[in-house]
This record gives structure tokens, sequence and C-alpha cells, in this order.
């Protein structure tokens, strides 16, 4: 139980988790500013900021 | 290894839960509702300990009971005996042994429950966020890039990935925390399944 543990939860888990963050970000630009948004592109803007800021945390 | 520790394993429970019907407050109803389930799942002093909280919290008061819960060690078996609080005139129900090494009491059952429900938390509203976002870009089509609905997609995807897998390993850990192995893993959801057909109201039969 504990290797398998640490197979999914130190490795597996986390690179996957990273690569889901990462992507998320590259797509918003880092994180979109809600309010100086020239033409509405993000139309679901803090839902998606709130998406991002939670995948880094369960990273 | 023979140092004492106070860490809480699962001895011989299953076939000896009979508290239930000696139970006269709210907190041993609620047990009696979830023993036909929940006795599988979670370590049996632990549930106790709780539901002794409960019971003081609420100021209920047995009458059976005296509050006299311990843990004590034996020395024949060489492990920690759970006193429950239940029936103290009958013989001790839940055996309580000592972790086999140092090396695996790093991880202690209350600090992985923590995580992991930190982890499960997380997940959910990840999950609820996820699937909003996709739902209404699935709806509308004003996804504003496709890569934006595939990413998103996929974070719903992480996301159920993690509360399964999540809430298996914080069953697992609190049924066998202390096996190296995860050969146990499947058993447990087939335990589970086939319990129902054994128990009667008050015991589980292995």
């Amino acid at each position: 139980m504990i290797i398998s543990h640490f197979t999914y939860s130190l490795f597996l888990s986390w690179i996957v988790w990273l690569a889901a963050a990462a992507a998320l970000t590259q797509t918003l630009g880092g994180g979109i500013n809600c309010g100086a948004q020239t033409y509405l592109r993000f139309v679901y803007c803090s839902q998606l900021n709130a998406l991002e800021g939670f995948a880094w945390l369960i990273l | 290894m023979t140092s004492k520790q106070t860490t809480i394993l699962m001895g011989q429970p299953f076939s000896q839960l009979h508290c239930s019907k000696y139970f006269s407050t709210a907190g041993g109803s609620l047990y009696y509702i979830l023993s036909s389930r929940l006795c599988c799942y979670v370590s049996p002093a632990f549930f106790f300990g709780c539901l002794d909280s409960v019971n003081r919290i609420l100021g209920f008061r047995s009458q059976r009971t005296k509050y006299r819960t311990s843990i004590k060690f034996d020395e024949q078996t060489n492990a920690y005996v759970y006193h429950g609080f239940c029936c103290s005139n009958r013989p001790p129900r839940y055996v309580v042994s000592n972790f086999p090494s140092a090396a695996l009491q790093l991880i202690s059952n209350f600090r992985h429950v923590v995580a992991f429900g930190a982890l499960l938390l997380s997940s959910l509203i990840e999950l609820s966020i996820s699937t909003w976002i996709t739902a209404k870009y699935n709806a509308n089509h004003n996804a504003p890039t496709s890569s934006a609905h595939v990413r998103v997609s996929y974070l719903f995807f992480m996301s159920i990935w993690t509360i399964v897998f999540g809430s298996v390993y914080l069953v697992g850990f609190l049924i066998a925390g202390t096996s190296i192995f995860a050969s146990m893993a499947p058993h447990f959801f087939l335990r589970v399944l086939f319990y129902s057909t054994y128990h009667d109201n008050f015991s589980f039969h292995l």
C-alpha cells in the first residue's frame, strides 16, 4: 500500500497535474485580468482563474 | 520492535461488532444506522472515539456506559487492546497492535486523513468549476480557443481521477495502512460487496 501510494501520489499524479495546470496557465497567459479585457475573449473569466488556482493548489 | 506505539490499527474488529444494541444515545443510533455499511471502512477505535466525543458534546450519556474508554497494553498478546466504552463487562473488542517499524509510523492515520481530505476537497471544487465551464463551452460554443476547451476538459478528467483514486487511498490507508503492497486493494471492494449478505443487524462474520 505504501509503495503503491508513493508510486501513485508522488510520481504519476504529480506529473499529470503539473501538465494540466501548466497547460491551462499557458492557455490563459498566466492568468486573466478580468477587468482589462479589451474585447470579451474569455467569457468565464473568474471561473477560469479559479480553475487555474485550484489546479496549482492540488499539484 | 516492541516499543509501545499508540497508533491504532485494526486487530480483529470485524467479527465482534456487537456494540450497537447497547447504545441508547443519539450517537448510538447514528452508529446503528451506519454500522451496517461503514464499519467495514473506519477503524473502530477511531470511530468510537469520535462517537464518544459526539455524545459528550451533545450531553447524552448512555445508561449502560460509564465512558471507561481506555487503551491498555496487553502483555500476553503484545498488543494494545481497546476497551470500548459500550460494554465494559464484556471482553475487550478491539485489539490495537503496534506498528511493525518506525518508518511505517511516518504515515499516521490522522495526518493522512487530513491531507487526503484537503486533496479531495480541492478536487471536488475543481471538478465543479471545470464541469460548469465545459458544459458552457459545449452548449454555447464560446470557447476562446479550442485548446482552452480541451484543457478545461482535461482538468475535468483529472479531478475525477483524483477523486476516485484519492478516495481509494484514503480508505485503503485506514484499513491497511501498514501493508507494503497494495495487493489487498481489490479485496476491500469485494469484501464490502459481499459483507452485506452475511451480516445481521449487529455483527459481521468473517
